[in-house]
């Protein structure tokens, strides 16, 4: 059997299957104290240091909910074109485990604050796909465990213990790996511009169990398996694949997949059944008693809905619109808010509104972001001003440096920090324009080079970029190559 | 579950398991007829009908009044010693349990 990652079908021994994937996304509300306590949220604390008497279940705690994570959701079911349920409930999702103290999560399973929803995926070859969404619900994330201190022992700690979560559902809309991956990159960039989940998949502020189940083509929905927490977009691509051909073995061998939970190992490459969890779906959910409805004011949703950032697909279509990006330009630019921004920022410095945009962004996805990756940097910590890059856009556009002594001039600009206008002066790089400088250098080459010109005038054409070579080496590159170029030909034509 | 007549061993001791409670084999019998009057006593409001009746989860629901919410600022934490005081067993300040791995 093989198969790309972004076909829907595979064929099997008995003919073609269709992979059905449908996705849970954990997503970390980005908030600082927990769902239900006061406790920090930050990253990597002391052990247990951010754990209040709540979280621990010690007898008698009340949990309190937090306005934040109910504001976050909130506007998370919008990003997502949801409807958001103004009266809500809490409940009690009974499980054993060492990291869960309560003896249950707290989530919501009959009345979630986000319904049906959906977001709309890129594919490859241009189109977009519809992917439908549930619901969206708030819920308490569990401790963390650590099995490789001890041989015989778990160390728990429950620093996490309490976190809020949005689990975001999809429906089973998704056909492959890579529209998967797709839909996973769009959410989190969704989260991100809204500033409702920070998106840091290693350190599991996202993770996704996915669901996947076979079917011919056509014919109803097979038994699935669920695959949990899988953490990062080439792990949930291998892990699909790997399902995907596991459960076609199974059914082609006239057997039937289990409906179980499964645990994707990244060294193996393989799912496994995680046995333990038997009795896992027995949760004996019931409304908690300790948590009142959660009712929203229709004013207060409409409210955030107004306050909404300009989403991705928005500024997608404007940067196209407005600035004639081509729509790969502007995935590039849009993909974090923070790109866009410095962006628009460059835009408000440039002179030529006409070409400059498009040039800055050429430049922007060029020179300036290989130098960014090169040092490793943020765009936050870029050395390089959007004002300055623009700037140096300014200059190419009215013909003061050539494109090619610009990426000069960014080198230093990159290195001092000094406006590229002074760069230019300092250096002595203004273009030379002047028609009659260019000619008295090109009349002086060609009469260095006399057995060449003949050749090129006996048809050996390729000749032609060596004097452009020279004229361009005795002005130290500073002449403008179109004039070049123009004056070159007509001196060759005489 | 509603029908007292399905409670069998099996129903006591998958209970017991998922409560985590450790039951002898004596105490099953008794435990089968208890649970078998509970749902029977709990069957006699199956005569109500309530096809058109909400759920209720709390009696303040009828006043759609919200629950209290807090604003998020960090007001707890910090107090590793009274979260671990009653662990049985403790190391790097974290609880220490039987090794659990899938």
């Amino acid at each position: 059997m093989s198969h790309d990652s972004s076909s829907s079908l595979i064929e099997g021994r008995t003919g073609l299957w269709e992979i059905v994937i449908g996705l849970e996304v954990h997503a970390q509300v980005t908030s600082l104290s927990k769902l239900f306590s006061g406790a920090s949220t930050a990253f990597a604390g002391e052990p247990n240091a951010q754990v209040s008497l709540v979280d621990a279940a010690f007898p008698g705690m009340l949990p309190v909910l937090n306005q934040f994570c109910v504001e976050q959701a909130v506007k998370t079911g919008l990003g997502i074109n949801a409807e958001i349920n103004l009266v809500s409930q809490f409940d009690r999702k009974n499980y054993f485990y060492a990291d869960l103290p309560s003896g249950y999560q707290i989530s919501q399973l009959y009345h979630p604050i986000v319904g049906q929803g959906y977001l709309d995926i890129d594919l490859e070859d241009g189109s977009q796909k519809r992917i439908n969404i549930t619901r969206l619900h708030l819920e308490q994330d569990a401790g963390k465990s650590f099995h490789d201190q001890h041989p015989k022992k778990s160390y728990i700690d429950l620093n996490r213990c309490g976190v809020a979560l949005m689990e975001i559902v999809s429906e089973p809309d998704l056909r492959n790996a890579d529209e998967t991956v797709r839909y996973l990159k769009k959410l989190r960039m969704i989260l991100r511009y809204l500033k409702t989940c920070d998106g840091n998949m290693d350190e599991g502020s996202m993770r996704a169990d996915i669901n996947v189940s076979m079917r011919k083509p056509g014919s109803a929905l097979g038994t699935r398996a669920e695959i949990k927490n899988v953490n990062s977009f080439r792990f949930i691509q291998q892990a699909i694949e790997y399902e995907a051909h596991r459960q076609i073995e199974i059914l082609e061998d006239g057997g039937t997949v289990v409906q179980e939970t499964r645990l994707y190992d990244p060294t193996k490459g393989e799912t496994r059944s995680m046995r333990g969890k038997e009795d896992a779906h027995d949760y004996r959910y019931f409304p908690d008693p300790d948590l009142l409805p959660l009712v929203l004011d229709k004013n207060w949703v409409e409210t955030l809905r107004k306050g909404l950032p300009e989403l991705p697909d928005a500024k997608k279509s404007r940067f196209i619109e407005t600035y004639h990006l081509t729509p790969y330009e502007a995935d590039v630019i849009i993909s974090e808010e923070a790109l866009a921004d410095f962006y628009e920022t460059g835009i408000n410095s440039l002179k030529n509104k006409q070409t400059g945009p498009k040039l800055l962004a050429t430049w922007m996805m060029g020179d300036f972001f290989a130098a960014l990756n090169r040092e490793n940097k943020a765009i936050e910590d870029s050395p390089v001003s959007a004002a300055h890059l623009a700037e140096l856009v300014n200059l190419i556009n009215d013909d003061t440096i050539s494109g090619k002594i610009a990426k000069d001039v960014f080198i230093t600009l990159w290195e001092t920090q000094k406006s590229p206008a002074s760069i230019v002066e300092e250096k002595g790089l203004l273009q030379i324009t002047d028609t009659s400088a260019i000619e008295a250098v090109i009349k002086r080459v060609l009469q260095e080079n006399e057995t060449m010109v003949q050749e090129y005038k006996s048809g050996k054409d390729k000749l032609f970029g060596f004097f452009v070579g020279q004229v361009m080496k005795h002005m130290q590159g500073k002449a403008k190559p179109e004039m070049v170029n123009d004056l070159l030909k007509q001196a060759l034509l005489d | 579950m509603s029908d007292a007549s399905a409670v069998t061993k099996e129903t006591v001791l998958k209970i017991a398991k998922l409560a985590r409670i450790e039951i002898s084999e004596k105490d099953i019998p008794p435990l089968v007829q208890e649970m078998c009057g509970i749902l029977r006593w709990i069957e006699c409001l199956n005569r109500v009908d309530t096809s058109s009746t909400p759920p209720l989860s709390t009696p303040l629901q009828e006043l759609n009044i919200s629950q209290p919410l807090r604003i998020d600022t960090v007001t707890d934490g910090n107090i590793v010693g009274k979260i671990l005081s009653n662990a049985p067993e403790v190391a790097l300040d974290m609880f220490v349990v039987p090794k659990v791995v899938e």
